[in-house]
């Protein structure tokens, strides 16, 4: 089997590698003339029109620097980038002087150490010198550039400038003395986030950053300006005071609080998580997390489930593991295979959905579901794979020259996602179309309408952005999740298809734009692997035996869904809605506590690590199956993970490609369409829902946290007080 | 390793082919990483060509386990690795955290960590919680890795893509509606 799956890796390697560079050539923006220059003697050549600090970052010369930031507009105010440029009489601000060619900078004579120390004796004279309660310490800019390039005496014997903390809101605590206007968040909000409350008020010694009128920041991408502050002024108000960063484990691993699948780095000591921030990955989150990913896990330590428990009555009683897969797997297998049903909630991971699976058929039974709203399964299908997989890939996006959102609000389903669709727009290389309900995306969009009949529209050339959207070299349509689950999901996806056939550079070999946008984490590995009902499924009004692997009562582990004299079985590491339906609770991992495979929106399989220890009596997902496959009699012929793997290539190769992201070709694509087509039985019309409701509150961990919680609290007070603005669409046209 | 009985030693070299078939238990979770040699072939012909040229002469050979004579536990060489350049911190512009390849063990499932109830003192059993192996290629780590036994996963880095920024694109002048108001 070890062969098998090598020989059939290097066949999938080989695919992946030659459709990586044809990714490459697509999103790769226009190439400029390169040219040489030199930085403190060594040749580099770059872009014309690059910065000298990308020029010396390129060369691997460090030039110190506090208001540069690669992913932010050039401000040029700090001044510690100084650099000599030769034959030149002043020093020049590298981050705001272009290179040229044949330039020589010299970044590291005497000239320039003075003007550093110059600069960092200027910043500390109005620096509290309160390093030892200042949350940033131990990774501070500001601490290791003065030790590396300040001087080492003050001469500052004044009274030092006090500025008061303002209250932004639940997630970032502020220190406002402590600021040195280098204007990092200020440029996040108004480039990235695209809220725009934060800007600047007085002039020198008088500036202060602020919100102009007291209120909450309103962005989903907030939390980012604690990362980006190169001083301790703002810093993550639920980790304050809890530890200093040396002593602190960082586990590198993967987000799973939205679809994205965002690179993360969990910070634990000892048992416990104390924060989350994110990791470096140009193809996904590049270098952003979403407030709901960095402080939701305050969650993992509420609500948990940490022994198994068995229904008594009305109560639970805590029982040994032996006991309870003992009394699971006796009511397994006195239920009739055709009624035994299993469903896959939001955050269940590859492996445990494999293990689950392989157990489920293995009785005998084909009852699988997703935890989604409708007949637990996608409108369009799970056959082609494109069907449920965002085809353009997130990078792709920002390459995309007319954009159209179906029943979808990024903001909120993928706030990372949404911040890179923001880019087009701000280079106007874009225009954006909604159908749907209205949304504040922050960027400009005309709202074609808000039910499914404005598809129809659209196809049939009855609305202006039809036209924009055919001449587009790169079109993008963006289905929400949520219009696949609805109860006419499939005519709605038959008039997307009909939309997809009007425009003809949507689905091609160089770009698919037709792309599906989910909104949970395990979502995508479950229709990969076959998480779906089929021919030979049955109804679940006659279940006998329900299997919830982290079901939350999204949708086919609803309450009424599940017949009242089911056997109900909840495998889930919270004591979430799921938990109260069950008859036996089995207590599985969180994300930070199990290396398991995650794949993304866009079908790249990623693995997370384990940060810490479950709880309790609390066990991998996998290996819970696993026993109980052992204790039903049907065990399943893998030991180790490193087995189950091997199985998993042999479901879909492509979850163990791990960082991988395969194309579904234009030829298959279009024989998707065809089942999305066929999908139809009448028109296209009625509301669009959305797949998220309140952004801070989605699973089972976001709503067991407290930040979450007042986070929630004070976007809803924001929203009732008028601080958020009602969800018009900036520019409506009614379709003609 | 020098109180090794002779009745140990022939017991380890007779668990050699063992460990050496358990070698490739994980290999196949690699990352598109044609380098990584499998032991069933042999490694420079599976490592793509201009690489070979700079491996080190050791690293072509098949490397010899090292718990042949280190009188390391045999459960030490079941224990999983993860090979990866250590990101960089997301809060400092220094960039030099992540020029080094690093070892770390994978956490066990339990008894990896707990704190002591009165005084909130972290323990572990685990004697390489606390291990890091750093390592200037990649190559050196897996092969380290390899001679010691251990699974290993190779975790590809990220970079970040440079494109170019200019101070002028803040005065560009655009026709029609400005997107973003500078509240700077």
């Amino acid at each position: 089997m070890m062969l098998k799956a090598a020989a059939h890796r290097a066949a999938m390697l080989g695919r992946g590698a030659a459709h990586v560079s044809a990714r490459g050539l697509r999103s790769s923006a226009q190439a400029r003339k390169e040219i040489e220059m030199f930085i403190d003697g060594k040749a580099v050549q770059i872009e014309e029109g690059s910065a000298i600090i990308q020029a010396a970052e390129k060369a691997g010369v460090t030039i110190p620097r506090f208001c540069y930031h690669e992913r932010l507009g050039v401000a040029g105010n700090c001044r510690m980038c100084l650099v000599e440029i030769e034959k030149s009489p002043k020093m020049a601000a590298s981050c705001a002087m272009p290179v040229g060619p044949g330039m020589r900078v010299l970044t590291d004579t005497p000239k320039i150490k003075q003007a550093r120390e110059g600069v960092m004796e200027f910043l500390l004279a109005n620096h509290p010198l309160d390093c030892p309660v200042c949350d940033q310490g131990g990774e501070c800019d500001l601490q290791d550039q003065s030790m590396r390039y300040g001087g080492d005496r003050g001469r500052f014997g004044e009274s030092k400038r006090a500025v008061e903390d303002k209250d932004i809101g639940p997630l970032v605590r502020t220190t406002m003395t402590r600021c040195i206007h280098c204007t990092r968040c200020v440029r996040f909000i108004n480039e990235v986030a695209g809220t725009g409350e934060l800007g600047t008020t007085g002039r020198g010694n008088d500036m202060q950053i602020g919100t102009y009128v007291a209120r909450p920041l309103t962005s989903e991408l907030s939390g980012n300006i604690v990362d980006l502050c190169p001083v301790g002024a703002l810093t993550s108000k639920p980790y304050a005071f809890s530890a200093r960063p040396w002593e602190l484990k960082n586990t590198e691993s993967i987000d799973v609080m939205d679809a994205l699948g965002s690179n993360i780095r969990v910070d634990s000591r000892g048992e416990e998580v104390l924060r989350v921030v994110p990791r470096t990955n140009d193809a996904i989150n590049e270098e952003w997390i979403s407030d709901k990913a960095r402080f939701a896990n305050d969650g993992l330590k509420r609500q948990r489930l940490t022994t198994p428990l068995v229904r008594v009555g009305d109560a639970f009683e805590a029982a040994t593991w032996a006991d309870a897969l003992a009394l699971v797997a006796e009511r397994l297998r006195g239920a009739r295979p055709e009624h035994v049903h299993a469903v896959a909630g939001a955050l269940a991971d590859a492996e445990a959905l494999v293990a689950l699976k392989d157990l489920i058929n293995a009785v005998g039974s084909e009852n699988l579901a997703v935890d989604a709203a409708g007949c637990g399964a996608p409108a369009a299908g799970v056959d082609v794979r494109a069907n449920y997989t965002f085809n353009a890939t997130v990078a792709g996006v920002e390459a995309a020259d007319a954009v159209l959102l179906i029943g979808t609000n990024p903001r909120h389903e993928a706030p990372v996602l949404n911040a890179r669709l923001r880019k087009p727009f701000l280079a106007g290389t874009a225009q954006y179309a909604l159908v749907g309900e209205a949304a504040d995306l922050t960027y400009d969009y005309a709202h074609v309408g808000t039910t499914a009949a404005a598809i129809d529209a659209l196809a049939e050339g009855r609305h202006a952005f039809a036209a924009t959207l055919r001449a587009a070299k790169r079109p993008l349509v963006i289905v929400g999740s949520a219009v696949g689950e609805l109860s006419n999901g499939a005519d709605v996806m038959a008039a997307v298809a009909r939309l997809a056939a009007s425009v003809p550079a949507l689905v091609g070999d160089a770009w698919n734009g037709l792309s599906v946008l989910q909104h949970a984490a395990g979502r995508t590995a479950a229709l990969d692997i076959g998480f779906v009902p089929n021919a030979r499924s049955t109804g679940a009004e006659a279940a006998e035996f329900v299997y919830l692997l982290g079901a939350d009562g999204d949708g086919a582990a609803q309450p009424g869904a599940i017949p009242a004299g089911a056997f109900v079985v909840y495998q889930g590491h919270h004591g979430d809605a799921g938990a109260h339906l069950a008859d036996v609770i089995l207590p599985g991992s969180a994300y930070t506590e199990k290396t398991a495979t995650y794949v993304n929106t866009e079908g790249r399989a990623q693995l997370t690590r384990r940060a810490v220890n479950a709880p309790g009596a609390a066990r991998d997902d996998w290996k819970i199956v696993r026993a109980l496959s052992e204790a039903a009699g049907l065990t399943l012929p893998y030991d180790d993970v490193g087995a189950l793997r091997a199985r998993m290539a042999d479901v879909c190769p492509t979850l163990v490609h791990v960082d991988e992201c395969e194309a579904t070709s234009a030829a298959v694509a279009a024989l998707g369409l065809t089942q999305m087509l066929a999908g139809g039985r009448g028109k296209a019309e009625g509301p669009l829902a959305r797949a998220v409701g309140d952004y801070y509150m989605t699973d089972a961990i976001s709503r067991a946290s407290r930040t979450m919680a007042r986070a929630s609290a004070s976007a809803a007070k924001a929203r009732s007080s008028g601080l958020i603005p009602e969800l018009e669409a900036p520019a409506q046209q009614a379709a003609a | 390793m020098l109180s090794i009985t002779s009745t140990q030693r022939l017991a380890l070299l007779a668990r050699t082919p063992a460990a050496a078939a358990r070698l490739p238990a994980l290999r196949h979770l690699t990352t598109a990483n044609p380098s990584s040699p499998d032991s069933a072939t042999s490694p420079s012909a599976s490592a793509p060509t201009s690489v070979a040229v700079d491996v080190h002469p050791a690293h072509q050979q098949e490397p010899l386990p090292a718990e042949v004579l280190s009188g390391a536990p045999p459960s030490l060489s079941k224990r999983t690795v993860r090979i990866f350049r250590p990101s960089n911190n997301p809060m400092q512009s220094g960039k030099n955290a992540n020029l080094k390849w690093r070892i770390d063990f994978d956490a066990l499932e339990k008894g990896d960590r707990w704190s002591n109830p009165l005084m909130g003192w972290q323990s572990t059993a685990d004697p390489m919680a606390p291990v890091r192996l750093d390592f200037a290629s990649k190559e050196d780590a897996v092969h380290f890795a390899e001679k010691q036994g251990w699974n290993h996963f190779v975790q590809e880095p990220h970079f970040r893509v440079i494109k170019p920024k200019s101070y002028k694109n803040n005065f560009v002048y655009r026709a029609g509606k400005i997107p973003m108001v500078h509240t700077k």
